[in-house]
């Protein structure tokens, strides 16, 4: 597949102010039939992928439904003894239906009843033109009532679901609800039930390690470098606060702020429980005020996908997944390749966002090679620079599906490419860990990129590559030997002097085998930071210590300019299925669940706070965490499994919000500020301060600040 | 005594990469007690055209922030030579 035919490129991005509109959409509507065709679509001849991983019976993808069966959870037929019949019901025999039954009734006030011990509880049964109302009671209790009606028939729908009860026994009731108002509909009105899925109590995360140095440690010691201090038990910081509230609905792989009042969540194609057109969704809009849902329409599989927004405000969202898992192969969704996938998501800034969507466009924009974890870099002239990345989908890279090259989106006719993949040797030199390379604009136009143990300034304009030194100590900081990179504040100050940090990663061989590989191997504790100036570059990366080692951590930057890290692992490696010693599946253990704060701007030893709250959720492979517009810190996902799982590490929905101190104080406000803001240009902010603010110092000494100059000097 | 204005993006997370995570401070001059000049970033290569984040940081208490397009708000180059045969 080539990009050679790009006709629908300019109309796309000159796409500014608004969402796309629908009549571009060309999902097609993914009704099922009531029969088993499905199946015919068998895909004999795809590779292994997903994760590495492929399952017996890949061959035979079936319907994706959203009747699942998640580890920890147990499913009972509709002739189960569990469930107990009042009234006249009938069987209904389809190989569609799960265990091939369903059973169903037309008489108003018939009722089935299941009594079970755990903490939740999901009916799964048929839709369609002769399926009518129905009272759904728990514990005694008329909690909702179901329209099992619409326009066309449908399968193994979830059509009532209740997760977080208590764990113990509950009972659960559904009544045919046909009524004297409906008398009319209700002699042909009916309800059914397929199957009743009982979640069982989750076991309790394991428990924290005490100290960090439990883990024995896996560097070595530069001579100059000050030994970690380990501090036994911080005290709490004040002012910290951390929430758990609202669900994700799809397991947040992929989280990104769009508006002031939405995040976007892209997750791999699985059995979420939220859906949409009657089956599993894996995107979804996170109203970060209501935390209601707004599920999306994606074709392709976008596990794996890297994202960014362009110039005008769309973002893209690239790369991904083929698609041949089994159970989440959909006869919906059919061929749609997600490796070479590019989705668009027009700007979408409004609290309404009913119009807002996912749309790809296969056939006419594509990446012009696979790429499975590639990283997405905004350049200075509002296009994105797409680098390495596998070419199909697996779990360490290797020489074989290395695809060391990089591309524009949109392309760019450069370096006798032509809108091909230009060579990048770096990426080649880095295996095998270099997945998900780290890299950010520096502000001289050119791209620092961090990937393995190695790090370069790349000059996309003459593609020259600039080798810095090695990371110290033998710390593997990408995928998956997960870290994670920022870059530290600019400011005009000093002249936008640019320095990365990089945290966390592993220092294991990434030649070895997974099963030499064990979930209880050492993360690093290291972070390092490089200025890159001529002086910086020379002085070379500066090695500090987090409180705990950590694998696959999330670092964000606050507007004050300090750094929460926050999420990961102490020990193991990304990824599930390939180690030994799997937690679940996963591939790492000792979940982190402190955050600590870093402030670049202290002195050496003073820059770790320890003591903010802690969480009693892991968040190990596939959690994100991210700034909002609000100034909190929205923390989701965690999901080291092939498919939605019950049992730890499961595939987490609960969302937590991090507090810093300024959430609760009276806060300056921006009351009036331009929609955009030009290159040079000024233009007026109107701001109210508070009184107590005015005159307040800045904790620290603030190298940004060394020449002397006041950014903003305020007067009460 | 120093009051800031930061320009961020918020990046595109996934597996622990915060694409394009950026804290850009703006230079801002004070007009009254109420009214900030504010000069946008000097060029793409400090902050690449597109979507970012205006907060105000009075000592170590921010804003809430505000969504602004830095650039002129149009879509990047499109170059037909590299996607023509």
């Amino acid at each position: 597949m080539l990009t050679h035919s790009f006709l629908l490129m300019p109309a796309l991005i000159s796409l500014s102010a608004h969402c796309l509109s629908n009549e571009h959409s060309s999902s097609s509507s993914p009704e099922h039939e009531h029969s088993p065709a499905h199946a015919a679509h068998a895909h004999k001849s795809e590779p292994p992928a997903w994760n590495g991983y492929t399952p017996q019976g890949t061959v035979n993808p079936a319907p994706f439904t959203p009747y699942y069966v998640p580890d920890g959870a147990t499913s009972y037929d509709s002739a189960s003894p569990l469930v107990h019949y009042k009234g006249t019901w009938a069987d209904a025999h389809s190989p569609d239906f799960v265990g091939g039954s369903s059973r169903r009734t037309a008489q108003p006030g018939a009722s089935f009843f299941a009594s079970f011990t755990g903490t939740g509880v999901e009916w799964f049964g048929s839709t369609g033109p002769e399926y009518g109302p129905a009272d759904v009671f728990v514990d005694g209790r008329l909690v909702q009532r179901v329209d099992t009606q619409s326009e066309k028939g449908h399968f193994k729908q979830r059509l009532f679901w209740k997760f977080g009860l208590e764990d113990r026994k509950h009972t659960f009731k559904v009544i045919h609800a046909g009524t004297e108002g409906e008398k009319k509909h209700r002699e042909h009105t009916v309800i059914d039930v397929d199957a009743l899925v009982i979640y069982k109590g989750a076991p309790p995360p394991p428990p924290q390690p005490q100290h960090a140095h439990e883990y024995p440690p896996s560097r070595v010691l530069a001579e100059s470098e000050p030994a970690p201090v380990h501090a036994a038990a911080p005290p709490p910081v004040q002012g910290w606060e951390l929430v758990q509230k609202g669900s994700s609905g799809v397991s947040a792989m992929q989280l990104a702020i769009i508006s002031p009042t939405h995040a976007i969540i892209i997750d791999k194609v699985e059995h979420n429980p939220l859906t949409i057109d009657n089956h599993p969704a894996w995107a979804t809009l996170y109203n970060l005020e209501t935390h209601a849902l707004k599920p999306l329409h994606v074709k392709s599989n976008s596990f794996c996908a890297g994202g960014a927004f362009l110039g005008n405000g769309t973002l893209v969202n690239v790369g991904g997944n083929p698609v041949y898992e089994d159970r989440t192969a959909s006869a919906d969704f059919k061929q749609t390749d997600g490796l070479q996938t590019v989705r668009l998501f027009g700007p979408c800034d409004a609290a309404d966002v009913t119009e807002c969507d996912i749309y790809e466009y296969t056939t006419r924009i594509h990446l012009s090679t696979p790429r499975w974890y590639s990283s997405v870099v905004r350049v200075q002239d509002g296009s994105v620079l797409i680098i390495g990345g596998s070419k199909r989908g697996g779990w360490i890279n290797n020489a074989t599906t290395n695809n060391p090259t990089i591309e524009f989106f949109p392309p760019k006719y450069i370096h006798d490419a032509n809108g091909m993949p230009i060579h990048l040797q770096f990426l080649a030199d880095t295996l095998n860990a270099n997945l998900f390379p780290i890299s950010f604009l520096l502000p001289d136009g050119r791209i620092f990129i961090a990937a393995n143990r190695d790090a370069i300034i790349y000059d996309w304009k003459k593609n020259t590559e600039t080798r810095l030194a090695r990371i110290p100590n033998g710390v593997r900081v990408t995928y998956p030997m997960t870290g994670t990179g920022l870059l530290l504040p600019l400011a005009p100050e000093n002249d936008y002097k640019p320095e990365v940090l990089i945290c966390g990663g592993s220092t294991l061989d990434d030649t070895k085998p997974a099963y030499e590989m064990s979930s209880q191997d050492p993360a690093s504790d290291q972070c390092v930071r490089l200025l890159l100036t001529p002086e910086g570059i020379e002085r070379g990366w500066q090695v500090e210590h987090m409180p705990h080692p950590r694998l696959m951590p999330d670092a964000v930057l606050l507007p004050t300019g300090t750094v929460v890290i926050v999420n990961g692992a102490g020990s193991g490696i990304a990824g599930y299925k390939n180690v030994r010693h799997q937690v679940g599946v996963s591939n790492a253990d000792n979940p982190v669940l402190t955050p600590v704060l870093y402030d670049p701007t202290a002195p050496v030893g003073k820059r770790f706070t320890t003591g903010l709250p802690q969480s009693a959720i892991p968040r190990m492979y596939h959690s994100t965490a991210t700034l909002t517009p609000n100034g909190d810190i929205m923390i989701a996902g965690s999901n080291p499994n092939i498919d939605r799982s019950e049992v730890a590490y499961g595939t987490e929905y609960r969302v937590e919000w991090l507090r810093p101190p300024y959430m609760t104080r009276q806060r300056p406000v921006i009351d009036k500020a331009p929609h955009a803001i030009n290159f040079g240009e000024k233009a007026k902010v109107l701001v109210t301060i508070p009184d107590d603010l005015r005159n307040e110092k800045l904790k620290g000494e603030f190298p940004y600040f060394l020449s002397g100059v006041e950014v903003v000097q305020l007067t009460a | 005594m120093r009051n800031t204005v930061a320009l961020m993006d918020l990046a595109y997370v996934t597996h622990a990469t915060h694409a394009n995570s950026r804290l850009v401070y703006l230079v801002a001059v004070p007009e009254d007690e109420h009214t900030l000049t504010v000069t946008g970033p000097p060029n793409g290569e400090i902050y690449p055209p597109g979507p970012g984040w205006l907060y105000i940081i009075a000592g170590d208490v921010a804003s809430i922030g505000r969504k602004v397009m830095v650039g002129n708000g149009e879509g990047p180059p499109v170059d037909y030579g590299a996607i023509k045969k």
